[in-house]
């Protein structure tokens, strides 16, 4: 278990990491000239449910380069990761980074609730949707670790969004011809074994699905996979060992 | 109060199909400037590493005694998104040095080691590898190690900062402070070891006090046929056949022993050991 000071540092150095990578900055703006694009274009109502489907995505993007670069550069043979201290660090960067994409969420998420209240178009569902939210996002950061022991760099992210794309491609095909999956979606009802499994593949794929108010419920077996995910990554990290430089 | 600052027992490491390291045991005494020492590959990296607890052994253990552990790589990476100062701070941090503590000891440790505290402004990956590498010093240093583990300590620094270093590590025994260091440049480490460890193809070959060594035992050659091996190892286990000739690292009051049997003339030039013979005798 990490000490106190230990995770303190641990926080400090992925802290001046997340400030310092401009691709952060860039992502975030060019999602809030998308939100303002929407409010102007259409409504604020779309702008807030588009909010609500995409902000997974920070968490997604937070996990990249978390594990293989940092271990590769040889950068965590500093004295500050002797005694097997860098295992420790590597553990608490995964709730630093979970805490700020959870913070950033939480702003622009209280700025368009204040927002809604005023103009009295906040729903309660809105809450339990954010929820989802960042239920979903969890998951992709543990998936995007669990990914960054293999891939260096935003390749654990790229992966996760060609997988989706591949997703779409697939679930686009299957819609010219009805019936069968894509009716099941269409009424959130999965009668059988089979059509329950395809949407836990799609979920897996795709967690932003369940923020859709109808799949709300599939939310706690997204934070189930998160879990398992991260009892992987833990174990992975406990018998992690710095071999190359 | 343990007897020892570091103690290693039967560790073994593999890579794969490879032994690195073959049941290793060692201990470091306190107070003790000790070298390392070993060809490319021989395993030393693989046992710092163990050491410090960046590999887990295959089997064996080791004991580190009270106080804290120090280390400098041969080519300290940071992170490439922080200052000095942000490592300087952290560290600080980590191992509860205070403010003005600090201050002092960075004052007091760019000056013995030439490190100009200017470049802490900057990213440590702008700097020059011999900077990195005072940087690594300096960063080390400021938690007042009471071990001290060093890899290859003067990769990349010029003349004048070797001597510096050398002075560190002297400095540091007259504080009182372990150092071990593993390094290829065996005359440099020579100024300065009190015992010495040779490593060869993942075996301990050696762990002797280098000044006992050096002044109580001298090299001898002689012919092969003149005496048979057997009854050379009861006089001394250091050995070792090369063109047709015997060669034996042998301790000064027991040569009376090898000239009775070998008789007149039998002793080819004995010669006072040096580190670097020394090492050479037992690495090839």
């Amino acid at each position: 278990m990490p000490s106190r000071d230990s995770l303190k540092v641990t926080f400090s150095i992925t802290g001046k990491k997340v400030l310092a990578a401009r691709i952060h900055y860039f992502l975030l703006s060019g999602f809030i000239v998308l939100l303002g694009y929407v409010w102007l274009k259409d409504s604020f109502s779309l702008s807030f449910r588009a909010f609500l489907y995409l902000f997974p995505y920070f968490f997604l993007f937070a996990s990249q380069d978390m594990v293989k670069d940092e271990v590769d550069s040889g950068a965590l043979e500093n004295v500050l990761f002797l005694s097997g201290n860098f295992r420790g660090y590597l553990l608490g960067k995964s709730f630093f980074l979970a805490a700020a994409a959870f913070s950033c969420s939480l702003a622009i998420f209280l700025i368009l609730a204040v927002y809604a209240l005023v103009t009295r178009q906040f729903f309660a569902v809105y809450l339990l949707q954010f929820l989802a939210g960042v239920a979903a996002g969890i998951y992709y950061l543990s998936l995007g670790g669990l990914l960054s022991f293999s891939f260096k760099g935003g390749s654990n992210v790229l992966i996760v969004i060609l997988g989706q794309v591949f997703l779409f491609i697939g679930l686009l095909l299957r819609a010219a011809k009805r019936g069968g999956f894509i009716d099941s979606l269409e009424k959130a009802s999965f009668p059988d074994l089979s059509s329950r499994l395809k949407f836990f593949v799609l979920a897996a794929v795709f967690p932003n699905a369940v923020v859709a108010k109808k799949f709300i419920v599939y939310a706690l077996g997204i934070a189930a996979f998160s879990l398992l995910f991260f009892f992987l990554q833990r174990m992975k990290i406990r018998n992690l060992e710095l071999q190359k430089k | 109060m343990n007897d020892f600052v570091l103690r290693a027992r039967g560790l073994s490491k593999k890579y794969g199909r490879v032994e690195a390291l073959k049941e290793a045991s060692f201990s470091l005494s306190p107070n003790k400037i000790t070298a390392f020492l070993g060809e490319n590959g021989a395993g030393k990296t693989t046992t710092l590493k163990l050491i410090l607890g960046f590999l887990r052994p295959d089997s064996g253990a080791v004991e580190i005694g009270e106080g804290r552990t120090g280390y400098v790589p041969e080519h300290p990476v940071f992170f490439n998104w922080l200052r000095g100062n942000d490592i300087i701070r952290s560290t600080a941090q980590m191992y509860g040095i205070g403010k003005h503590s600090l201050a002092r000891k960075i004052d007091d440790l760019s000056g013995k080691i030439s490190f100009d505290r200017n470049l802490l402004e900057r990213k440590v990956l702008t700097y020059s590898l011999g900077n990195q590498k005072k940087f690594s010093y300096l960063q080390t240093l400021l938690i007042s190690p009471d071990l001290l583990i060093v890899d290859e300590p003067f990769t990349a620094l010029d003349p004048p900062s070797i001597k510096s270093v050398r002075d560190l590590f002297s400095g540091l025994k007259r504080e009182g402070k372990t150092v071990f260091l593993s390094s290829h440049l065996v005359s440099e480490v020579e100024k300065i070891c009190d015992e010495f460890i040779i490593i060869k193809q993942g075996n301990i070959i050696i762990h002797e006090e280098l000044g006992r060594l050096k002044h109580e035992h001298v090299f001898v050659r002689f012919e092969k046929a003149r005496l048979d091996k057997e009854n050379l190892s009861a006089i001394s286990p250091w050995i070792k056949e090369e063109d047709g000739q015997f060669i034996m690292l042998v301790e000064k009051k027991r040569l009376d022993q090898i000239t009775h049997h070998l008789g007149p003339g039998g002793l080819i030039s004995p010669e006072q050991p040096d580190l670097e013979k020394i090492f050479l005798f037992f690495i090839l």
